[in-house]
């Protein structure tokens, strides 16, 4: 496999350096492995249908709160429904409650912050002012104010902690381009007749990215969490349909009698939490030239 | 000074003040980082630009640079004005005038390699694209003594006197006609800064630079440079020779930096003028002559009027007692040895180790 990697180099720099990264990322075992489980995870997400053994929201009485068995290989929940089903088709909201937000995030943050962290001046000085004032409020009180304001549902939810999440990264964004911009390389990119333009897209950009990086992996995890929470209050999912984040808080009143309730939907996140992380280290670890692979 | 051509690069009158305190701060407050300095560089020439920490010569190389806006004053290439060049009106001249930076570990983008940072600047300059720039690259990183197989690699590659070689190859791809050396070799090891000084000055006979060589180090300054403006809190206060700067220092703080060089002497300078303090802050600058705190020689009206720069025959020196200041070298050689034979005889025998290679080299 690497020496396929290797013969394939294209001449173009940009794709080299690609090639370089991608080479460093599968010498990175512990994000390869974790790589393969979001995959998995992936897949489960989109063919669920396919996959599940039961409808996730159809009832069952006679079936209700049951432990693991051959029947229901994870239990059932307190209407009966199957909570394999339910965890498999719940991948799908998770996924994109974790992803989506901080997708927008990174998508706004990064240019605000770049304007920011770069050319500074007043209307550096106005968002800077606005952030504080969104960060003074808790994330997950701000998130569901916005949730409020914006409605109940899904896709609500996500826009909701999409923003609730926009203060954490433009700060992180323009810090990072503010204190790349105070490099010597930057001054000598201007001393070589680079438009400003050029500066900010090919010197900070690519030297701002790797905390935001970092904080992105982080906040995959709070996200997922946070949509569970909206999904308790009732502003997330809207039940009966499942997301990870709502059957952990159905399980919680069952967790002395029926603990592998719980079990489940915390364990899946667990494990794409974790996995995660790992992944966005190994990358960033791989976008970094000065990393020793 | 130089009259029937126009110099090759001339500052006048330059300024540059510094506001500190935002746009809501109760009291402004301002820094006069360069203060009204006048110079010229010549062709193929070197001036270097010598003072403390903070006095504001590292501000002049930028203001060169036009990576600051200077307040007032002007910048002529070849006799065209500068100051009033921006965006990419200024490309023409950045191709004329390059810089090359202190921290060799700071001034290299670490995401692109060296060849992705030569050529960048061949193809905005319009000088080399696609396989002539590569060769290009090559022949920049040779000039320097690297070998051209290195373009491939990242600056993190490289020790910090390599990557010092690669900001010269920088400096060089555009063909530029004067190189600003900020503190070019400070960061560097002794004997790394030693092959970076010869490199430096190989290159400029080969490609015919002219420096303005910034620089704290008075040791590699006496090597390097043709003339000598020393600055002190934004201002010249002694422009000349270097050899007239180093032997005939007429400003009382040009003595007190020379008096601190290290001298490999037994008897050389037994008198030392220490300066007592530090330099004072930018913020309130003495009135009058910015030296006379730390003055040894200083009257009341060193406190009151700030001395101009006057002609002294060799050079020019802002200090209003140049005339009747005892003469540096009667208070610092030896009498009675003019060529310095016997002070070079004694340097030698001080030390055990002198005469042994004095003996080797002789045997």
């Amino acid at each position: 496999m690497t020496d396929a990697v290797l013969n394939s180099a294209p001449v173009r720099s940009g794709s080299r350096i690609r090639s370089r990264a991608v080479r460093r990322f599968l010498k990175h075992r512990p994000a390869v492995v974790a790589l393969c489980i979001l995959v998995v995870f992936g897949l489960v997400a989109i063919f669920a249908p396919l996959i599940a053994p039961y409808d996730p929201i159809k009832s069952d009485f006679l079936a209700i709160r049951q432990p693991p068995s051959a029947l229901h290989w994870m239990g059932t929940d307190e209407l009966g429904r199957d909570l394999l089903s339910r965890l498999i088709y719940g991948t799908r909201t998770s996924l994109m409650a974790g992803v989506v937000p901080v997708a927008l995030a990174l998508a706004i943050s990064i240019p605000l912050g770049l304007l920011s962290g770069y050319v500074g001046g007043f209307l550096d000085s106005v968002l800077m002012r606005f952030t504080d004032a969104l960060l003074a409020i808790p994330f997950l009180v701000l998130a569901i104010a916005l949730t409020a304001l914006l409605g109940p549902g899904l896709f609500n939810a996500m826009l909701a902690i999409g923003i609730a999440a926009i203060p954490i990264f433009l700060r992180l964004a323009r810090g990072s381009a503010l204190a790349v911009s105070k490099e010597d390389y930057i001054e000598a990119a201007r001393a070589g007749g680079n438009s400003p333009l050029r500066i900010a897209f090919k010197h900070v950009l690519p030297n701002m990215i790797p905390p935001l990086f970092v904080q992105a992996t982080l906040t995959v995890a709070t996200a997922i969490i946070v949509e569970a929470s909206l999904s308790f209050l009732g502003l997330g999912q809207r039940p009966p349909a499942p997301s990870w984040g709502s059957m952990l808080n159905e399980a919680q009143r069952f967790l002395p009698t029926l603990p592998t309730m719980a079990l489940w939907p915390g364990l899946a996140i667990f494990i794409v939490v974790m996995s995660i992380n790992i992944v966005g280290d190994g990358i960033r670890d791989a976008m970094d030239p000065r990393h020793k692979s | 000074m130089s009259t029937s051509a126009a110099p090759l690069l001339e500052a006048k009158d330059l300024v540059k003040t510094f506001h500190l305190g935002g746009p809501f701060a109760r009291s402004q407050q301002e820094v006069h980082a360069v203060d009204g300095v006048s110079f010229h560089v010549d062709a193929r020439e070197t001036l270097a630009v010598v003072g403390e920490s903070g006095c504001g010569k590292s501000t002049l190389g930028r203001l060169l640079m036009r990576l600051i806006e200077p307040t007032s004053g002007s910048i002529r290439l070849e006799g065209e004005e500068l100051t009033e060049k921006k965006g990419r009106a200024l490309l023409p001249y950045r191709r004329k005038i390059q810089m090359i930076f202190q921290d060799p570990y700071g001034s290299l983008n670490p995401r692109m390699t060296v060849q992705d940072t030569l050529a960048d600047l061949l193809r905005i300059h319009g000088i080399a694209r696609g396989s002539s720039a590569k060769q290009r690259v090559g022949e920049l990183l040779e000039t320097v003594g690297l070998p051209a197989s290195s373009a491939k690699r990242y600056p993190h590659e490289f020790s910090g006197g390599q990557r010092q070689r690669i900001g010269i190859a920088r400096a060089l791809a555009v063909n530029p006609q004067v190189i600003v050396c900020d503190e070019a070799v400070s960061a560097l090891d002794v004997s790394v800064q030693a092959q970076i000084v010869n490199l430096l000055e190989d290159i400029q006979v080969e490609f015919g630079l002219s420096y303005l060589f910034i620089s704290h180090d008075l040791t590699v300054v006496r090597h390097m440079a043709d003339r000598v403006a020393v600055m002190y809190l934004g201002r010249i206060v002694e422009m000349g020779e270097a050899e007239s700067i180093f032997e005939h220092p007429r400003h009382p703080y040009t003595r007190a930096l020379l008096d601190v060089v290290p001298v490999p002497s037994a008897t050389r300078r037994p008198h030392r003028t220490v300066l007592k303090g530090d330099i004072p802050n930018p913020l309130t600058p003495p009135k009058g002559c910015h030296f006379h705190p730390r003055c040894p020689f200083a009257l009341d009206r060193c406190r009151v009027e700030a001395p101009k720069l006057v002609p002294t025959g060799e050079g020019l020196v802002a200090c209003h007692r140049w005339q009747e200041l005892p003469s540096w070298d009667h208070a610092t050689h030896v009498p009675g040895d003019p060529g310095g034979r016997l002070e070079r005889l004694q340097a030698r025998f001080a030390d055990g180790a002198a005469v042994r290679s004095y003996g080797s080299r002789s045997g």
